[in-house]
């Protein structure tokens, strides 16, 4: 799987998700893993050019499941030749996944958080590991939920990124949070517009650096 | 020193070791020597401990090849970490073995060492025979006989042996599953940020058959991504393919690496007994379609090449001019 300038969205499948598929979640938790694999291919025959795998749930053993479920990935050549987006909000559960990925991965993801020493800690080691890295757009202070804070955040984790862990920025994926349109409130109705400022802000300022973005998220008000 | 040679010539790696130990017909008892007299299993067919037990060979090897032009030869370390010495019960001694290697090479390119051609020692840090990628049993893919964290331990005990040793750069080859390849850098990495000392780091992947792939089922082009982590001195191909097979895949290193490009494959392909036979001449005439092409900057010999083939490829490198780095 080569990107180039000239691809054009790069498609990222959801469904191998236990908090986005209750389907995977099911099989995954009563141990089905043969067929929890059958829904990996069909996101990749349906199109998908990475493979996002989360495992976080209160009831799954995540670092387990995502290390046997890499593991089978790995032996089905269909899917050996797609890119895995390792995603979970645990760090043993990242670190895990990177032992398993021959080729190179994706972390899915790390931010400002718990503050710039263990965001460079975790850069480093993914760097070791030869991956890249999503970028959330949260700090101490929490999700960035406004233009302003969106690009503030996404600078100051490109500069230390770039020039002190010296990551590579082409690497670099930021995502900066979809939040859900048409919830009614008032304080939300400059979500979607905020986001849109924002991916160009970073594709203009910050040389190399990718975005990505949840889409789903926007139809979370939609739901029944 | 080196990036300056290397800029200017191509540089000649040495040729296979375990072809030429094979020409000594050594038995059980040069293997154990003296010290490992009373060991419990049996040692013969471990090479890398012949640095320790008959140091006179490994040495007397290492100059046949100085003798014909190798730049750079390699450390008698291909299975010098404790997961392959777990064959033979010779875990404790690994790191002695590495620094007994690196030693021996150290002090015989140094013998042939001159203003106008200095040698240099490569660190050889084999596959193991163990795979992070793949799996032993055919009824469970997801079962792995190794974890990369055992692996990176394995490396990092072998890369401080190769250093504390005297190597001058560090060469992760032969490598079938880039999983372990990467669990090496990682170790390699990690004794940088331990020491201090930062060596150039080589990386010589395996195709194994016409399929293009390596066994962990990698293409060409996806084995160079994932090392491409590490700033790499060279990538390359070595072994399982003879030098007209190598060709195609070595193009594609030569298109896209941003780093220089090695290639050590063996003298052709083996016969029904396993044996090379591919001559020196045969071979050479192969390797200089590579350098009509300019596809290398390090090209040397894997299984079944000698001195007599190391020097017939040295004599025609200092004809070509190296690959250039900077068009991808």
């Amino acid at each position: 799987m080569v990107i180039t300038p000239a691809s054009n969205f790069v498609n990222i499948g959801e469904r191998t998700n236990v908090t986005g598929s209750a389907k995977f979640l099911k099989l995954i938790k009563e141990d089905r893993f043969e067929e929890a694999l059958q829904i990996a291919l069909e996101q990749v025959r349906g199109g998908a050019q990475v493979l996002d795998v989360n495992m976080d749930e209160g009831m799954i053993d995540a670092k387990a499941a995502m290390v046997k479920f890499l593991n089978l990935m790995a032996s089905e050549p269909e899917l050996a030749r797609v890119p895995v987006m390792i995603d979970s909000s645990k760090w043993e559960v990242i670190e895990a996944g990177l032992k398993c990925l021959q080729g190179k991965g994706i972390v899915n993801s790390i931010s400002l958080k718990a503050g710039e020493e263990e965001f460079i800690r975790q850069a480093r080691l993914i760097r070791k590991y030869g991956a890249a890295v999503v970028v959330m757009a949260f700090d101490e202070q929490g999700q960035a939920d406004t233009f302003e804070r969106r690009i503030a955040i996404c600078s100051r984790a490109y500069n230390i990124l770039v020039n002190r862990v010296k990551f590579p920025p082409e690497d670099i994926i930021f995502d900066p949070n979809i939040f859900p349109v048409a919830t009614g409130m008032e304080e939300h109705r400059s979500y979607a517009l905020d986001f849109f400022r924002a991916a160009r802000w970073i594709r203009e300022n910050l040389p190399h650096a990718h975005v990505s973005g949840g889409v789903s998220n926007v139809s979370f008000s939609f739901r029944g | 020193m080196l990036e300056e040679i290397l800029q200017q010539r191509i540089l000649v790696l040495d040729g296979a070791m375990g072809t030429m130990i094979q020409r000594y017909g050594l038995t059980e008892e040069d293997f154990r020597g003296d010290r490992f007299q009373n060991h419990p299993c049996p040692l013969k067919g471990n090479n890398d401990l012949l640095s320790i037990t008959r140091p006179d060979i490994i040495r007397e090897i290492h100059e046949q090849y100085l003798e014909a032009g190798a730049d750079i030869i390699e450390t008698n370390t291909f299975s010098s970490t404790r997961i392959a010495q777990a064959d033979y019960q010779l875990e404790p001694i690994v790191y002695e073995l590495n620094v007994a290697s690196a030693q021996l090479a150290r002090q015989a390119a140094d013998q042939y060492t001159s203003q106008t051609k200095p040698r240099f020692v490569a660190g050889a840090i084999g596959p193991t025979n163990k795979t992070a990628s793949i799996s032993p049993d055919v009824n469970n893919p997801g079962y792995r006989a190794i974890t990369f964290d055992e692996l990176a331990e394995a490396y990092y005990e072998q890369v401080k042996g190769l250093v504390d040793g005297g190597v001058d750069l560090l060469l992760v080859e032969t490598v079938f599953d880039t999983l372990n390849a990467k669990a090496a850098l990682f170790a390699i990495q990690q004794h940088e940020e331990d020491t201090g000392r930062k060596l150039p780091v080589m990386v010589s992947g395996t195709i194994t058959d016409a399929s293009g792939r390596t066994l962990s089922g990698q293409t060409t082009e996806a084995f160079l991504i994932s090392v491409s982590h590490v700033p790499l001195l060279s990538i390359g191909l070595n072994c399982a393919l003879g030098a007209a097979q190598l060709r195609p895949y070595l193009q594609v290193l030569a298109r896209e690496a941003p780093c220089y490009v090695s290639a050590y494959p063996n003298a052709g392909l083996p016969n029904a007994f396993g044996h090379y036979d591919q001559s020196p001449d045969e071979m050479a005439a192969q390797i200089e379609e590579y350098l009509k092409e300019q596809l290398v900057n390090i090209i040397g010999g894997c299984c079944g090449t000698t001195p007599g083939h190391i020097k017939k490829i040295a004599a025609l490198a200092e004809n070509y001019s190296p690959r250039k780095i900077g068009n991808v």
